[in-house]
Parts: structure tokens; sequence; C-alpha cells
């Protein structure tokens, strides 16, 4: 493996790698005639470089080289604090070179060993410089406090046989490097580049060399000494050109002389290091530490001095080093994951106890959850299976070892040391799960949820299931230990419901002798008992709203919604616990539904059908038409969507809702023909059939909405076999019918209504054409027992709907004609002049929109006014309320931009209401 | 001055005859006015020829004023003949044939507001002959109150004026009691038919029959299209209003601008700008053809129509609960007697 490989493995270098790779080709074919020439310095005022160099290393040198010029400026200028900065890169360019030099076995460049004396010795003479000291502005004082220290450490820091720093400024002091002196450099070979990884503990391996290399270094100071001081007097004349060229040649031939010697050691040495690398791959246990370790200081490769002694407190230490630089911007997120997980390698290995083990693996979780950046993006999928995954190991663990892990733990109070005392850890397993849960539905709501990627996503979710359930009889174990708090534990209830409500109970798996229906209602009674704030109990009351209404408990799932209240608080609780109530109210409808109770059904629907909106309403699809939404809104509304498996079918409830309105509609539209003001009892509805009406050419119906808008023409004809044909058929079942899972006795109770309602119509259509029908014959025609007639007749006439009566014997029903007489319709509609002439005046009291005179009074005098309307007025009140609300809710999902339509729709259903104001 | 009672003293014969056919007829009273009693009396009247339709036409112009002018001719020559008759021929006002005594309209105003500019007593005496046919006889007398006379005579009914005196339909109108009294000659002639038997008519439940479903319906219509011009007129005064409003507030804005540059116009000596333009400046005009005239007419009638519903309504109930009584007496008293033979 080339250093190009290796580098390449670490994202951060490959950039760089690439260029120098670049550069590389560049330069090689440039032979030694060219000469390069680079940027002049104050002190050595020209470099050439005759020589084939290796670019890296050039481009290293030129760095340090560029700062050591800043610093030489800076301290013109007794600038301290600037030069105090420069240092500190300097020391960090030198520190980024270190690697290269020692792979390439390089001393210390002269250069950088000689601006060090410099700097030393420029900072000693200020520091001594009392009086000067003081002219020091405060930053300054300051910068060469920091100076004076950080130099000494430098040269000390850095004791490595190979590159020893102290050495060389010690040689350097002992024999100085003239004026316009260039430090050189050797040349290098191909075969310098050892075909091999280099492992961490190749410290050690440059040993044998260094000695020779010191030879060679002193060797070449000898000889430039010399030839600078035989040629010092000269040197005035002489262009510095020609002395560098000078000295360079006496350097290169006493180079090529040692030459032989040095291969020699070279290949002693590259044995050596093959050898070595056989017993560092055998001591690497896992692959990842391999190339961990190159884009990373040295700090970082090596968690630990190889021979040291890894004892549990040096291992705190060195994980609270590690835990420091979390969150930074410097530190790679994927690395800190790993040197976490080598951590807790070791520590497995060294059996540190549970307290080490569990914080390492809490660490562990966070970071997974930190890999990604932003809240709003969700994370990989592979992240979130190594987070699942570390999660139940951490629950594992916290099973068998007894861990206390709680937030209740401040981390003065932390025990992990110890394993007298039972272990005590910071931190809470549930909140973590919380978090891959919510992770999981972010990846679900990003995926698309047609492809098989989402069904393979969507088995993480199972996965999780059973850690939630795992967890689940942890905590319920552990409920008296005081180790998690209320909000923790209702938490992990709710986490239980929320992927159990929207799953049939045949479906769930669960241990023998517990049903879902147990589970579920225990679980919620449990939240009903310890939750504070009410948020989680009505979520939890209407997850166990829906998840009865999906087993067909209507009475259970009604009785339990109107206890709630829900209906008046709901509109005052956040966002996604209305989302979650339109859908316990759809759900509910649809159980209502298939239990006929037609009324109820149409009630829940109608609430979301009647907007327009019910995707919207419902979470599972983002309405187009605001366009004003900034870019936070839209996201905030994509975050709320429910993923696709948990979607209610709108076609379905569709569907459902005009079924219903047929039954309801049809009757009371042929009861009411004649009245002058049509009341309405689903907007909707009326709708598709005027549309339906207005079309010249009414072809075959195509969708579920066509196709019930026709039964409805049928029906009210009286036909109801076309009725019944038309809701029932093989088009109808693919798309409906088959959706239901008790698709049979629905199907037989749709028909079943339809006859009863067909009857009903027919009855109030043509009840006019009749002195006298038979029962049996009423019977024959609408395929309905006798009895069942008889009851649906009786009824009718006790709510005044048909004037008749029933005759016993013969088995009748006679038709009472009573029409209103001319005088009492010349009443009536005088009764309705005068009313519209009492608003009138009222409007003369108070004219419409100067609400704000304070004159109230009207309103209150004539408040039973129209007694007569009184009834259905309240009705239309309380519909046009509800939808008025349901339009202001899904618009304040929208955002603060459509609060104006919020406000409107909330006036629009005063309106329906009341007429004024 | 105003007299305390009208004192009818004929009856205008030949109005029940004409009223058959539907069509207002209408005639002249004559009679005097006896000032130390604070009486005026009606003592006889003649029905003025009908009135032939009045044609719009810009050629039928000439003779329309033609038949005035012998409407005209006719009434002087009969005042004249009274007066050669030695009956009393000053005349005192009009009289007119309304169904349920809603008279009130733009004609009998105008009318009313000719008489009495005229002479300073006249009245109208309203009969209607609905009610006659069910056997009351019902007459009214009115005159325009003095502050309606006023506004009529300056013709201008804006809300404005109207407030300014404080009309309302109420007192638009000003209802006389009447007095009737017989001639002597009649006086016996009544008596005598109460005498005798045979002249009396035999169906004595004559009083408990309804018989007003035609009236009643016919009421209710006419209640209905007065509603609706009430309503109309009602709509326009909002709209008024509600202009009325813009444009005070307008106006006051503006007179405060105007206030504040005069003032800044002092300080600087300069002549202060008037407030005329600003005075000049219209307002809003009720959309209506007589102003408020047109509603209040609207209200009187309804009131009378009202006032005949609920008089009727409440006699039919008071009819109808007495049949019941009747008819359960009699089966009682039956019952008794087919018991009584049983007993025997």
């Amino acid at each position: 493996m080339s250093r190009f490989f290796r580098e390449g493995d670490s994202d951060s270098d490959a950039s760089t790698d690439s260029s120098s790779s670049d550069d590389e080709r560049e330069v090689l074919p440039t032979t030694r005639g060219v000469i390069r020439r680079d940027f002049a310095y104050p002190s050595d005022d020209e470099v050439e470089e005759k020589r084939v160099v290796k670019a890296h290393k050039d481009r290293k040198y030129e760095e340090l080289k560029m700062l050591i010029r800043k610093t030489r400026n800076a301290r013109n200028v007794k600038d301290f604090s600037a030069l105090y900065d420069h240092f500190e890169e300097l020391c960090k360019g030198f520190e980024k070179m270190k690697p290269i030099l020692r792979r390439q076995n390089l001393p210390i460049p002269r250069f950088y060993v000689r601006y060090l004396v410099e700097l030393e010795d420029f900072v000693q003479e200020t520091w001594k410089d009392k009086d000067a000291k003081k002219t020091l502005s405060k930053v300054n004082q300051n910068g060469l406090n920091r100076l004076h220290q950080r130099v000494k450490k430098h040269a000390e820091g850095h004791t490595e046989p190979s590159l020893d720093l102290l050495a060389a400024v010690k040689e350097f002091r002992e024999n100085p490097d003239p004026v316009g002196y260039e430090s050189p450099e050797e040349e290098e070979k191909p075969e310098d580049e050892a075909p091999g990884a280099e492992s961490g503990d190749e410290d050690e391996a440059p040993k044998p060399k260094a000695k020779a290399q010191k030879d060679v270094d002193s060797d070449s100071d000898e000889w430039s000494s010399d030839t600078d001081s035989t040629t010092s007097e000269s040197s005035i004349d002489l262009g510095e050109q020609q002395m560098e060229e000078l000295r360079k040649y006496f350097l290169k031939k006493e180079f090529r002389d040692d030459l032989p010697d040095e291969k020699k050691k070279k290949k002693e040495k590259r044995d050596d290091k093959q050898r070595r690398k056989k017993i560092s791959i055998v001591s690497e246990d896992e692959e990842e530490e391999g190339w961990t370790e190159v884009g990373k200081k040295d700090e970082k490769v090596v968690l630990f001095p190889p021979k040291t002694e890894i004892t549990i407190e040096l291992f705190i230490e060195k994980f609270n080093e590690i835990m420091a630089v979390r969150g930074r911007k410097t530190t790679n997120r994927k690395q800190h994951v790993r040197t976490l997980q080598e951590l807790y390698n070791i520590a497995e290995e060294k059996k540190f106890g549970g307290g080490v083990l569990v914080k390492v693996l809490f660490s562990i979780v966070s970071a997974l959850f930190e890999l990604s950046v932003s809240i709003s993006d969700s994370m990989d999928f592979q992240t979130w299976h190594k987070a699942l995954a570390a999660i139940i190991n951490l629950t594992d663990l916290l099973i068998e070892s007894g861990v206390h892990l709680s937030i209740g733990i401040t981390e003065e109070d932390e025990n992990l040391t110890d394993p007298e005392k039972p272990y005590k850890v910071n931190g809470s397993i549930l909140l973590s799960i919380q978090r891959l849960d919510t992770e999981l539905t972010k990846i679900l709501q990003n995926a698309d949820c047609h492809s098989t990627d989402y069904i393979d996503k969507l088995k993480g979710e199972k996965d999780l299931c059973g850690l939630i359930d795992k967890v689940h009889s942890f905590v319920d174990e552990r409920l008296d230990s005081g180790l998690f708090e209320k909000a923790e534990i209702c938490k992990i209830y709710m986490l239980r419901i929320d992927h159990l409500y929207y799953k049939y109970a045949d479906t769930i798996e669960l241990p023998n002798g517990v049903t879902a229906h147990a589970l579920m209602e225990k679980l919620c009674k449990q939240i009903y008992a310890l939750d504070d704030e009410k948020r989680l109990r009505q979520r939890a009351m209407l997850c166990h709203v829906y998840f009865l209404a999906l087993h067909d408990e209507w009475h259970r799932a009604r009785d339990l919604m109107l206890m709630s209240h829900l209906q008046a608080i709901v509109d005052h609780s956040d966002v996604s616990t209305q989302i979650l109530y339109n859908r316990t109210i759809c759900q509910l409808g649809l159980c209502a539904f298939r239990h006929g109770f037609i009324r109820e059904a149409h009630q829940g629907l109608s609430e979301i059908q009647n907007t327009q909106r019910a995707k919207e309403l419902l979470a599972q699809g983002i309405a187009m038409r605001q366009h004003d939404r900034t870019v936070e809104q839209e996201k905030l509304e994509r975050s709320r969507q429910v993923p696709y498996h948990m979607h209610i079918n709108v076609e379905l409830m569709e569907c459902v809702y005009l079924i219903c309105s047929m039954l309801l509609e049809i009757p009371h539209m042929a009861s009411h023909e004649f009245e002058l003001r049509k009341r309405l009892l689903s907007r909707s509805f009326h709708y598709q059939l005027k549309q339906n009406e207005k079309s010249s050419l009414v072809g075959p119906p195509e969708n579920t909405r066509e196709h019930v808008v026709a039964a409805s023409r049928a029906m009210l004809a009286g036909d109801w076999k076309k009725c019944r044909d038309f809701i029932v058929n093989e088009k109808m079942n693919g798309k409906v019918w088959n959706l239901f899972r008790n698709s049979d006795t629905v199907k037989k109770m749709v028909i079943q209504r339809i006859q009863e309602e067909s009857l009903r119509t027919y009855l109030l259509m043509y009840s006019t054409v009749y002195t006298t029908v038979s029962l049996t014959k009423l019977a024959a025609l609408f395929e309905l027992e006798e009895k069942h007639v008889h009851s649906i007749i009786s009824k009718m006439i006790i709510s005044e709907e048909l004037s008749a009566t029933l005759d016993e014997p013969t088995g009748c029903v006679m038709m009472h004609r009573v029409e209103p007489s001319r005088l009492q319709l010349l009443a009536l509609h005088l009764t309705d002049k005068l009313h519209q002439l009492a608003e009138q005046n009222e409007q003369v009291i108070e004219p419409r929109g100067a609400g704000g005179r304070g004159y109230n009074g009207p309103g209150t005098w004539f408040s039973n006014r129209g007694g007569d309307r009184g009834d259905d007025k309240k009705k239309q009140q309380f519909q046009g309320g509800r939808g008025g609300d349901q339009r202001g809710k899904g618009n304040v999902w929208g955002g603060g931009s459509s609060r104006g339509g919020h406000q409107q729709g909330r006036r629009g259903g005063h309106e329906g209401g009341r007429p004024r104001n | 001055m105003a007299l305390g009672k009208v004192y009818v003293g004929g009856l205008p014969d030949d109005a029940t005859s004409k009223e058959i056919a539907g069509e207002s007829c209408q005639g002249l009273l004559t009679g005097l006015v006896t000032a130390e009693e604070e009486r005026l009396e009606i003592t006889n009247c003649f029905a003025t020829a009908r009135s032939e339709p009045v044609l719009d036409d810009e050629s039928a112009q000439p003779t329309n004023n033609q038949n005035e002018e012998v409407k005209q001719q006719e009434m002087l020559d009969m005042l004249r003949k009274f007066r050669n008759m030695n009956i009393d021929y000053e005349l005192v006002g009009f009289y007119q044939v309304h169904p349920f005594g809603a008279c009130f309209n733009q004609d009998l105003v105008d009318s009313l507001n000719e008489y009495q500019t005229s002479f300073k007593d006249g009245v109208v005496l309203i009969y209607d002959p609905v009610k006659t046919r069910q056997g009351q006889l019902s007459l009214k007398a009115y005159r325009l109150s003095v502050a309606a006379l006023d506004l009529c005579a300056k013709g201008d009914w804006s809300p404005e004026a109207v407030k300014a005196v404080s009309l309302t339909y109420e007192t638009m109108f000003e209802e006389l009691p009447i007095t009737i009294k017989n001639s002597r000659l009649t006086n016996v002639m009544i008596a005598e038919l109460a005498l005798a038997p045979g002249k009396v008519p035999e169906k004595t439940a004559a009083h408990l029959e309804l018989g007003t479903k035609r009236s009643l319906e016919k009421c209710v219509r006419t209640m209905m299209s007065n509603i609706d011009e009430m309503n109309k007129s009602i709509g326009a005064f909002t709209k008024y209003t509600s202009e009325k409003q813009r444009h005070d507030a307008n106006i006051f804005n503006m007179t405060q601008k105007r206030e504040v540059e005069n003032e800044q116009r002092k300080q600087r000596g300069e002549p202060p700008i008037s407030f005329d333009d600003i005075k000049r400046l219209k307002g809003p005009t009720l959309q209506t053809k007589n102003g408020m005239l047109e509603s209040f007419l609207a209200s009187a009638d309804t009131e009378a129509l009202a006032e005949f519903c609920t008089k009727v309504t409440g006699e039919n109930i008071a009819k109808l609960f007495l049949a019941e009584a009747i008819a359960i007496d009699k089966r009682d008293t039956k019952d008794r007697s087919t018991s009584s033979v049983s007993g025997r």
C-alpha cells in the first residue's frame, strides 16, 4: 500500500492528496537543470533547489518558510501577540510535517531549527529586558508571556529519538549557521518509500538509522561551515547564488560517498519494518483501527501508549479527554464514534466493570445520533441500525449488570469505578429510544413509500418494537427503584402505545397470555395515572380510541371519546395531537360505518371530509396551494407527516363518507323537495350531485365518487336495485369493500340500508300518487320483510315525515293528503317577509360592521326570535362551527402566514350560525 | 282649530251599491261647522263621477284636462243645486271607499292636503264595504295632522325634516271620533223594522258564519305588498344612514382640517378660507320617491290591515267557540230527550 492509498482512506486529505500527486507528475520529469525559484526571505534571500524533490515535503517546507517569514516580520515590530499566533501556527505546521519527515527519514529541517533558536534568543532577550517589557502593551505582554513558555515547551515536547528537537537546537547552538545559509535537504531515493503500511508503533522503527542520519547531518554541517569559513571573505563579492551552488556541490559529493553505506542500512531497516508489520497486523484486532490512525494526530492514533498498563483511572481520564472534544467543529464525528468504539473494546477487554461500559456505550449512542448535523435531516439508515444495535446492547448490559442509568444522577454522583457500590451513570436510555423512534419516523418520511426500500426500512420498526418491548419490561421491573422519572416512564409507555395503536391485534406479536387489547388498556391506564401534564394523557386516550375503533369496538370507542371531552379541548392542544385527533375521528367514523351507524359515521367523517383538505388534516400530504409558506414552515409541515404505513386510506374514507351522505341526504331531499330554503347535510355531497347534474352527458361511472353519485340518482328515483349495483360491484369491491376486514358483513349492512332508505325515499317522493299502498306490495318491491316495512313506515309516521295511517286489517298504508290552504301558504309567506323586515329593521338600529359601537342590545332582545327556525339553526351552527374550527386547525399547521385564513374560517363558521354580525 | 266630533247626518247612500264593483268610489261631503259646539256636521254628500282613467300619453293631455274640467263643472253644478234646494252646500271634505279601511296612499294625502289648505277643517271619511257586508258599519274620519300638513305644504319628506317635527306614521293622521245621528224618519223606520217580526231575516245563526276566508286572503295579500314596500324603503333607509354617517364624518374631518388651516393662516396674517365649499357639499338623499312618506303610508296601511286581521280572527275564534258550545249543548239536549224517551 503506497502512501497515497493510505492517505486516500482519510477523507480530509483526499483533495490535497490528489493535487499533490498532480504536482508530482509535473515535477518528476524536470531534472536537476531546472531551477526553481521560490520566494525570497529577508535573510535567506533566494532559494534554489536544483533537485527533483518530493512535492509534498516541498510544500510543507514552503509553508513553514512562509510562516517563518511572517514571524520575522512580527518580531521586527515587536508585536508579540501576532508573533505568538504565528508561532502557534508554525508549531502546528511542524506537527503536520513530522510524519512526512519521519517517513522519509529526514532530519528536522535546518531552517526550522535555526528559526527556533533565533526566536528563543529573541524571547529570552526581551524577557530579560525588564524595561522593554514594561513599555509593551498589555496584549503584547500577554503574548510574550505565553510565547516564553511555549517556545520552551515546544522544544522539550519533541524528544523522539528521530526528531529530537531539543538535541537539534543544542547542536545548532554549538555550531550555528552563518548568514545566508540554506538548510540541506537530502536527495531521496525511490526505495525510500517502504511498500507497506506503517502502523502506529513506527516510532521505534527509524532508530537504527538515526545515528547515521545524525552523522550525515553533522558531516554536512561541518562541510558547510568549512566552506563558509573559507569563502567568508569572498562571499561579499560572490553572489549568494553561486555560493549556494558551491556548497551544494560539496554536499552532494559527500552524500554520494555515503550512499552505499546508507543503502545497506536502509535495507536492514526495511526488513526490520516488514517484520514489525507482521506483528502489528496481528496486534491489530480491528481493521478500522488501521485506517483511523492516518489522518489523526498522534494522541488519537494510539489511545494509550503501547506499553503502559491501562488502569481504570487512566481509562476514564482518556475517556473524558475524548469526550471533551465532542461537538466541536474540528472534531470529525465519525472519528469520534470510532474512538469511542475502540475505548469500549478496551474496556470490555480489560473488564472494567459495568459502569464504565455503560458510560462508554451511552456515549457511543449519543455520538451516533450526533452524526447527522441538523435535526431536520434524517439519519442515515445504516447509522440508525448501528444506533439501534448499540441501544439494544446497552439495554442488555443494563439488564445484566444492574447499573443504574438515570437522569436523576448528576455527573458528580456518577460511580464508574467502585465495584463495591452500585454503579451509577448519568443518562437515560428511554430518551435515547425516543430519539431513535423519531429518527426512524424521519427516515420513513424521507423514503419513497412505494419502493421496496421503504419496506426494508420498515423492518427496522419491528426491531425497534422489540427493543421498546424489552425496555418496557425492564422499566416495569424497576418501577420502584426511583431510577426513572415519571415523565420518562410515561414516555416509554407512550412509545409502546404509539407502535401499537394503529396495528391489528392479530399482527402484533405478544408473549402468550397477553392480548393486545389488555395490553393497550393497561398501558393507557398507566399513563392516565402517571402523566402530570395533559398532553400524553390526551394522546394516550386518542390512541386508545383509535385502537378500539380499529377493532370494531364501536361503543367503547365512542364512549371513551365522549368521556374525554376532547372535542372541546383539542383546539387548544399542539398540532401533532390535533392530527392524531383527526385520525381518530376518521377511524371512529369508519368504525361506525362498519357497524351501520350511518349518522354517526357521517358526523365523524364530515369534519374532515367537508373541508376538501382531508389529506392535509390527516398529515398524509402537503397542501399545494399555500405558496406563501417559508421554507421553515414547509419543513416543519413535512416533519409532521405521518409515515406511509400508518396512513388511513383517504379514498376509502371519502367513499364511505359519500355513501353515508347518500343514505342520509337522499330521503331528506325527497321529504323537503318543495321547501323554499334547502338545508344541506353535507356540502361536498351536494356539490358532487350538482356537478353530475350539470354535465350534459353522463357516462358510466369511473371512480368511486361517480359510482356513489350514480347510486344516489338511482335511489332518488326509488330504484334500489340499480343503486345497489352501483355501490356493490367488482370495481367498488377492489377499491373499497375489500379494504374492510369484514367486508361481507359490511356489504350486507350497506345493501340493507340502501333498501330501507330507498323505501323511505320512494314513499316520500310518490306518496302523492297513492291513496293506499299495501305493505305486502312495498315489501315485495324492496325485498324487505313485511315487518320491517311496517316498522319503517311507523317510524316515519311518528316523526311526521309521512302523513299517513296504517290500516292493520287490510295491511295498507293510507295516505292523507294534507296540503296547506291558500291562506296558510300566504300566512307562511308573510311570516317570511316579516322576518326579513325585522332583520332589516335591526340593521337600521345596528348597522352591519359597526360592532364596535358598543350597542349590542337587539341581539339580546331578539334572542328567541324565529322560534320555528331555532332548531335547524342550532344544528347549522354546530356543524358550521365545527367546520370552521376544522378549517382553522388546518391552517394552524400551515403556520403563521395562514393565520388570517384561520380567522376567516372561524368567522365563516359563526356567520353560518348567526346571520348577524 | 280641531273639532271634537264629526257628526254624520246622512249616509252616502250610493256608496254601498257602487263599492261592489270593487272600484274606489268617492264623493264629496257637505255640511256645516258649528264653532261653539266644536263639531263638524256632515249632513249630505254626493258622488263624483267615476274618474276617467288618466292617460299618460302626451296626446291625451288635452282630454285629461277636459275630463278634469268636466268634473269641476259637475261639482259646482251639484253644489249650486244643493243651494237651490236649501241643503247645506258648504264643502267639508270627501269620502272614499276602501276595503279593510286601508286607505292610506299618496292620492289621499294629496287630496287631503288640497282640501285642508282650502278649507281648514276638511276631513276624509273612509267607508269599508267589506266590514259592512259582514254586518258591521265601518266609518272612519281622518285628517292630516298639523305637522304633516306643514310638510305637505313644503313637500319635504326628508328624514331630517320628519325627525324635526317628530312625525311618525301614527301621528301623521288624526282620527276623529264619529257620532252617527240618523234623521227622525230613519229612526222611526228602524224601530218599525225591529218590531215587525216578519221583516227580520229568519236565519238566526247568520252572525255565527265565518265567511271571512276570501277577505282575509285579500287582506294578507295586500299586507304582503305593503310589507314589500316597507322592506324596500327600509333598505333604502339603511343605505341612507350609512351614507349619511360617512358623509358626516367626511364633513367633520374637512371642517377640522379647515379650522386648523385657518388658525395657521391667522397667525400668518392671511384671510381665512370660508367653510362655504364644505357646506355646499351635498349629503345623500333617501332613494325613494317621496322620502319618508312612502314608508309612513305603508306602515299606516299595514296597521289598518293588521287591525282588521286581528279583529276578524279574534271574532272568528269567538264564533268557533260559540258554535262549539252550541253544538255540544244541542247534542246534550238531544241526548237528554232520547234518554227521557227511552226512560218512558
